[in-house]
């Protein structure tokens, strides 16, 4: 088991390696050039130069890639500015530590993305779990049919519903402004609520077609036939040999939905106005501000392939055929 | 209170299907009594396994039922299912064809027979761990206080049967179905486990109903035979006076289909 884990933690950091070789080569090589757009309109080819040497553009491309990945975990020198680690640049367009810029937005990207997982999660698993019980009748056709609808409606058109109906005309909900939880933990809320519906509602509804034909299957199982035939009580059915091997592969599912959301929920962030960082990646290709570009996306490579190896080590504590197997 | 265990008089059951409700058993009577085997031959799609299953009340959704199933005296069909469940696993224990569908991926062999007894029985984790243990060892699983932990994977397809018998067993039940238990196994394991079953039965005397498309072993388990076809009853007797002297056509045909080692061989 600890060789697995290891093993898994050494693909991790390849996999990372060559994520961040390759942003590097689209975002630096095949992009124009960082240093015309730095210099703004207003520029010589003397300045263009110098501005060149700061960032080490005139050195061999090998030498700047490990000048960026030492950046990252000892700090670099930009001409007379020093560049504390773990070092990712500073914006094109506003100079700001591009690190900072990350620290002062994930905050409000994983409170966005663990509000509306635990909506999803409640919604699409209990919802799903109705309808596999009470298969073919009315409940189950309606809710499988809202589902299929809210799977269709786009992300931004529910926003800017939910916007137009809540707060301009009902005016229930406050314009989402994401305050600190501290200050105000009632507009703390009532400011998310709305983001995180509008993320929550395409994924509950997968979530709850998928639970749903899940634990259909699970009841024609053979073990499910064993246990009725044993005299077990319908909790214990239910629990034991209907819900765990029913749930299982919906943790796979959870774990990459959810450690994809914490790279920012780009088109929600952007709608509703959040200072997170799918609103910074948005803005970033707007602008070109390359740095800023790969620091985001390494950010969300970095997420997508440690929630990956979580749920690896997750399914082998859930799923005792992949436990033994593995050791 | 009679001496026969299991009596089922005129048992219909009626599935509903796209094209209306067909009737699956048709006019079914048959009796098991104590330390009794009774065998249950039929091709697939005779209805045998749905009879065992109208016996424990485990049809399928929409299935009617009518006729008579009494177990000791006591009426099943109709019942509610709280009723039945006390009867499922208790008083009528059931081992199914396919061993490792039968038993759930996710958890220990130890655990799955302890829940069974703790629903019954009642009693500490402790105690219900120390029966499966027992069970696994009553059903020859070498090393059971290590195998008590181990997961239906683990095990061979053989022990994997075994596993299902003694947790079949492990409430003491006066009734044993078994639906084609050893139709999933190859012939050597087959024959151990009939033994293991015959050996188990002359020990508890619990009364046994066992469902199987193969007469050979039906003529070396069953003391007395229904044959079964389409759902009708065809045939209903002592295994010698059924084997020995068929009075139906089918049961003829049946016998005649199994290959024998003296056969001529066609050229």
């Amino acid at each position: 088991m600890t060789r697995y884990v290891l093993g898994r933690l050494g693909g991790v950091v390849v996999i990372l390696l060559a994520v961040c070789l390759f942003t590097y080569l689209i975002f630096f090589k095949l992009s124009p050039d960082p240093a015309v757009m730095i210099c703004g309109k207003t520029c010589t080819p003397d300045r263009i130069n110098s501005i060149r040497d700061v960032l080490g553009l005139n050195q061999p491309l090998l030498t700047q890639f490990w000048e960026f990945l030492r950046g990252i975990f000892a700090g670099r020198e930009y001409g007379s500015v020093h560049c504390p680690a773990p070092c990712l640049g500073y914006s094109f367009q506003t100079n700001e530590s591009v690190w900072s810029m990350i620290t002062a937005r994930l905050p409000v990207s994983v409170t966005v993305a663990v509000g509306a997982a635990v909506l999803w999660l409640l919604a699409g698993v209990v919802g799903g779990l109705v309808s596999a019980i009470k298969q073919g009748t009315w409940w189950d056709r309606s809710a499988m049919a809202l589902a299929l609808g809210g799977v269709s409606v786009p992300n931004y058109v529910l926003a800017l519903v939910l916007q137009y109906v809540l707060v301009v005309k009902l005016q229930v909900l406050p314009f989402p402004s994401a305050p600190a939880f501290g200050d105000d933990p009632v507009l703390w809320f009532e400011s998310y609520l709305m983001p995180w519906a509008v993320l929550a509602v395409g994924y509950a509804c997968l979530y709850a077609r998928l639970t749903r034909s899940n634990v259909i299957d699970t009841l024609s199982e053979n073990y499910f036939r064993t246990a009725r035939a044993k005299g077990l009580s319908g909790a214990l059915i239910m629990r034991r040999h209907a819900l765990r091997p029913a749930l299982t592969p919906i943790t796979t599912i959870f774990g990459m939905d959810f450690a994809g959301l914490l790279g920012g929920a780009l088109i929600t962030e952007t709608v509703f106005g959040l200072n997170g960082i799918g609103k910074m990646a948005a803005d970033s290709i707007a602008k070109n501000d390359q740095p800023v570009i790969m620091a985001v996306t390494l950010l969300a490579a970095f997420f997508v392939v440690i929630g990956n190896v979580v749920v690896d080590l997750l399914y082998t504590a859930l799923d005792p055929r992949v436990r033994v197997t593995s050791s | 209170m009679s001496d026969q265990l299991l009596v089922v008089e005129d048992l219909t059951v009626t599935l509903p299907t796209g094209r209306g409700p067909v009737e699956v058993v048709k006019n079914v009577s048959f009796t098991v009594g104590r330390d009794d085997t009774l065998g249950i031959v039929g091709e697939s799609g005779s209805g045998k396994s749905m009879t065992a299953l109208a016996v424990l009340g485990l049809l399928p959704r929409g299935a009617r039922t009518s006729g008579s199933v009494r177990l000791d005296g006591t009426e099943l069909l109709g019942r509610s299912e709280r009723d039945l469940r006390s009867v499922r696993g208790n008083a009528i224990s059931m081992v199914f064809q396919d061993p490792l569908s039968s038993l759930n991926p996710y958890y220990t062999v130890g655990l799955q027979i302890a829940e069974m007894y703790r629903t019954h029985r009642g009693g500490s984790r402790r105690a219900a761990r120390q029966v499966a243990i027992e069970a696994l060892e009553r059903v020859r699983i070498p090393d059971p206080g290590r195998r008590v932990d181990h997961y239906p994977h683990q095990f061979s397809g053989g022990q994997r049967q075994r596993v299902m018998i003694a947790m079949a067993l492990c409430c003491s039940p006066s009734l044993l179905i078994a639906d084609e238990p050893t139709t999933a196994l190859d012939v050597t394991v087959q024959a151990q486990i009939l033994e293991l079953l015959a050996d188990l039965q002359s020990t508890t005397g619990t009364g046994m109903l066992f469902i199987t498309h193969d007469l050979a072993v039906i003529s070396s388990i069953a003391r007395r035979v229904l044959v079964m076809r389409s759902g009708d009853p065809v045939e209903y007797g002592s295994a010698e006076q059924v084997f020995s002297n068929p009075r139906h056509e089918y049961t003829r045909m049946l016998l005649d289909a199994v290959p024998r080692i003296d056969d001529e061989v066609a050229s």
